[in-house]
């Protein structure tokens, strides 16, 4: 019997999702502590966050702590890892293109001249793990959207799969029940024993999307799975419409090949990064997502639907 | 001696030190030649290593300081893929949704 909460958190919705009844309220207690956490880390919306702090350092040397350093760390292995498609140091990119708060508060507040700056590159990342120290050089801000978001879901799965297992009821690997799902704004990190067919996923556009929209409905056992799509975040700046991916290449928007990327991996990290890539490298991201061998559904504007390294097909279509 | 004895030594002289600088050079460009092909022949044979801590630290864009990336895959970052097992089997209704967010 799947039990599952929700709350607000990270300006998007979370869900808890766990393979019994008692193992609820552990999780959940477990994931809103990993999330603070992170909120408190990585938010590049609070004045008060680490990375706020690092952000107004003026290329100063800054000591931080361990969780903003390793998310820092999981950033600068996305961008190596994707060429540089997904790079942390859009921060003042996305700002000056008027995403500079939670979502929900935007609003277009008309014209406006604005002077686009590509993505610096790791390059200017400068990181002592000795000594915990980050340098942000040649005026770039981080964003670590998509890969807080990650990182967030993959830890707060650990983490609550571990509550579980402290919970009396559940103190063995395995044990039926023990299994944790938690999603963040559509993105999921499995951990523990899954139901006995797996945890079954509505795939589509939109993560507020309701259980019986349109979509494909699958079945994980494990890992990870993230959706990145420009259907969602998109606001209205002097007039010009605007979403959340941009392409460090430009500083703008990514051109829109794939309104809807998803991908599967072991982590909730490296689905983000392949999925945010994928909607900024357009057709090129079959190639790389079959030679990383990661299974992913990519909707194009008109509908068109391309599934990459057996992501299941046929049966599972919903609608 | 008489005076075009003289010169005739002298002319010949001058032609065998001709013929010996002429060789010297051919040498040492022949040497220097031989040198950079060989040179070339052994960088493309024998591929250097890098040392696990040099992999942890790279150049940044500007060339003036090192990043740590915290990483040792350097060069070679791949993302993790999920297990064979990873998709179940049958027909459910759904019980939550991944999207866009």
């Amino acid at each position: 019997m799947i039990a599952t909460a929700g709350f607000p958190a990270l300006g998007t919705g979370v869900r808890v999702l766990t393979a019994s009844e008692g193992a609820l309220a552990p999780a959940v207690a477990a994931v809103q502590r990993e999330l603070q956490a992170i909120d408190e880390t990585c938010s590049r919306f609070r004045s008060d966050s680490e990375l706020a702090v690092l952000n107004r350092g003026s290329g100063a040397p800054t000591q931080v702590s361990p969780l903003l350093f390793a998310a820092l760390e999981a950033a600068v292995r996305a961008c190596r890892m994707t060429d540089g498609a997904v790079d942390p140091t859009m921060g003042r990119g996305i700002r000056l293109l008027g995403y500079d708060r939670d979502f929900a508060d935007l609003r277009d507040g008309g014209p406006v001249g604005i002077i686009v700056q590509p993505a610096g590159g790791v390059g200017v990342i400068e990181m002592d793990r000795r000594t915990l120290t980050v340098r942000i050089r040649g005026g770039h801000e981080i964003d670590l959207g998509a890969i807080a978001k990650g990182l967030a879901a993959d830890r707060a799965a650990t983490a609550a799969h571990a509550a579980i297992r402290e919970h009396a009821s559940f103190p063995l690997e395995g044990t039926p029940g023990e299994g944790v799902l938690v999603s963040l704004g559509g993105d999921l990190a499995i951990a523990g024993e899954a139901p006995q067919d797996g945890w079954p996923i509505l795939v589509t556009d939109d993560h507020a999307a309701p259980l019986d929209g349109p979509g494909q409905v699958i079945t994980l056992r494990s890992g990870a799975l993230a959706t990145s799509s420009t259907t969602v975040r998109r606001w209205r700046q002097g007039g010009v419409e605007r979403h959340h991916i941009l392409d460090p290449r430009t500083g703008l928007p990514a051109a829109e090949y794939w309104r809807t990327a998803s991908v599967v991996a072991a982590t909730c990290v490296d689905a983000n990064t392949a999925a945010t890539a994928s909607i900024v490298w357009g057709e090129h991201a079959i190639s790389w997502l079959r030679e990383h061998h990661l299974p992913a559904r990519l909707v194009r504007l008109d509908g068109a639907v391309t599934y990459v390294n057996g992501w299941p097909v046929a049966e599972t279509v919903a609608a | 001696m008489q005076p075009d004895d003289l010169g005739g030594r002298a002319a010949a002289r001058r032609a065998g030190l001709d013929l010996v600088q002429g060789w010297t050079w051919a040498v040492a460009v022949g040497a220097i030649g031989l040198t950079g092909v060989l040179g070339i022949a052994a960088a493309d044979t024998f591929h250097g290593h890098q040392s696990a801590a040099a992999a942890t630290t790279t150049s940044s864009d500007a060339g003036a300081s090192t990043t740590t990336s915290g990483s040792s895959e350097q060069g070679g970052i791949t993302p993790q893929a999920p297990a064979d097992s990873t998709f179940g089997g049958g027909l459910q209704p759904p019980v939550v949704v991944s999207g866009g967010s």
